[in-house]
């Protein structure tokens, strides 16, 4: 199998949203965006105290396109106009379909904010094409034991399959525009062989280690490495313990136009959601 | 007459003779805002200057997680505008919409540059215009990187006298990049002391 040679490695910069400190390797100035992957917030790890108030998103619109929650440390609560309430845990995640428009909530649960702990979660704005952003909105969310795990050099490497099919595993997300998500684990000294399909974007996301992959060293954590559609293999090979998300879809090719928490075509399309959302047509979601 | 109001903003500043202020006259676009509308919106090219009769207009962007940022208000005897689409033509970020019923006049870019021409002096009203905002939103910036909440707060009250009572708290936090609940907090601390 031929690899895919690394296109770009991208360190997330550090951005200030609200009281918070987040990590953002793309939107940037170096990546726009991994079509059809418009964003990634990387959100810790924070130490919290006992009787703290951490993760405080409360009801906001999306329309277009799917925030996707990967969690890896810590739990989110989750709450949606479609009347879902979904607490996960770390290992799980959390993926909405906004499409035609949505309200949610991500929220801290209380458990956590009596116990403290440690908080480490993505979310992901995966793009909908223009034949799907204004589907009917949809919410999937699984925890870590109903994802399933491909155990890989003798179980120091787990690769634990969101959605798509690695070897003969399928992971439990129906993703309606064919995305493959896996949270890939690996000891120190340890190598990772990930099959991907050369007619998609690829990229991972090293959360954290230090790693060489596909020949390229990658010298520090929170790094988006992308790569060129020349290949169908990754190889990754950790020289500590590192953490990466995988992440595969189809180039869109469409024009994106984003403002605030709506992903559409056309800026058109944006003042319509704002209009949609502020008379109350993607519903009202009460504390 | 509205225009009275105008005249009076720009008399702090400089000397029009009747000519002039029937030139000027000609050039301003009298608008009323429902509260609510929307008079810039984020991806418009930012086209014209707006000077506030009555009401009072919000500059203020919103983030991913829908979270509003607002940037300034605009009460009445103010001057407002998005500088950045203006001087660019590139489509604005910001959106400056109406908090309450608002009149404005309007004043087209094109036509603003006409009167730089025929009136230099309007060269130095806006030259001081723009000083006083520049040392407003270096101000602005400074203290919110380092100055206490409550002290942004007084800081606020000075600069808005007339309608820091008459915007729901809410918007107020917004500007000051707290909570509602604290912000609270922080008016029954100075009610009480």
């Amino acid at each position: 199998m031929k690899t895919r040679s690394v296109q770009q490695v991208t360190v997330a910069t550090q951005v200030q949203m609200g009281k918070d400190f987040i990590y953002q390797p793309f939107p940037s100035h170096q990546l726009r965006q991994v079509d059809p992957f418009i964003l990634l917030h990387h959100w810790g790890p924070y130490q919290f105290p006992a009787n703290n108030d951490a993760l405080a998103l409360d009801s906001h619109p999306h329309r277009g396109f799917e925030p996707v929650t990967f969690i890896f440390s810590g739990e989110v609560w989750h709450r949606d106009t479609m009347g879902n309430n979904s607490i996960i845990k770390d290992g799980g995640v959390q993926w909405m379909t906004a499409g035609k428009g949505v309200l949610h909530s991500e929220m801290g649960t209380d458990e956590f904010h009596k116990k403290g702990g440690t908080l480490e979660i993505i979310q992901v704005w995966m793009n909908l094409p223009k034949r799907l952003k204004m589907t009917e909105p949809n919410y999937q969310g699984f925890q870590k034991d109903s994802i399933p795990v491909v155990n890989q050099y003798g179980g120091k490497v787990k690769i634990a399959v969101v959605s798509g099919k690695v070897d003969d595993t399928t992971g439990p997300i129906k993703s309606i525009t064919g995305i493959s998500a896996y949270t890939i684990y690996m000891d120190a000294n340890s190598k990772a062989s990930i099959p991907t399909n050369a007619n998609k974007n690829a990229m991972l996301y090293m959360l954290d280690g230090s790693a060489i992959v596909n020949g390229k060293k990658i010298e520090q954590g929170r790094s988006a490495i992308t790569f060129n559609n020349d290949g169908t293999e990754i190889n990754i090979e950790a020289s500590e313990g590192s953490k990466f998300l995988y992440l595969e879809g189809e180039e869109l090719k469409e024009p994106v136009a984003q403002y605030g928490p709506f992903v559409m075509n056309t800026t058109e399309e944006l003042h319509q959601a704002f209009e949609d959302f502020q008379s109350g047509k993607m519903g009202v979601l009460n504390d | 007459m509205k225009e009275e109001v105008i005249f009076k903003n720009i008399a702090r500043h400089i000397k029009l003779d009747e000519e002039e202020k029937k030139y000027f006259q000609t050039i301003l676009l009298y608008k009323q805002l429902k509260k609510g509308e929307v008079l810039l919106n984020y991806g418009e090219i930012c086209t014209h200057q707006y000077f506030v009769i009555s009401g009072c207009l919000r500059n203020y962007s919103i983030d991913e997680y829908g979270k509003e940022h607002i940037m300034m208000f605009a009460a009445p005897d103010w001057w407002t505008s998005d500088m950045y689409s203006y001087v660019t033509g590139l489509p604005s970020e910001f959106i400056i919409d109406a908090l309450v019923d608002t009149e404005v006049f309007e004043i087209r870019k094109t036509d603003m540059d006409k009167v730089y021409e025929q009136i230099p002096k309007f060269e130095r009203f806006f030259r001081i215009l723009f000083q006083n905002a520049i040392v407003n939103n270096s101000k602005r910036i400074n203290s919110s990187m380092s100055a206490p909440a409550e002290d942004r707060y007084q800081a606020f009250i000075k600069q808005y006298p007339n309608i820091y009572q008459q915007i729901p708290l809410k918007y107020i936090a917004s500007y000051l990049g707290i909570s509602p609940e604290f912000l609270s907090k922080i008016r029954n601390k100075i009610a009480h002391s």
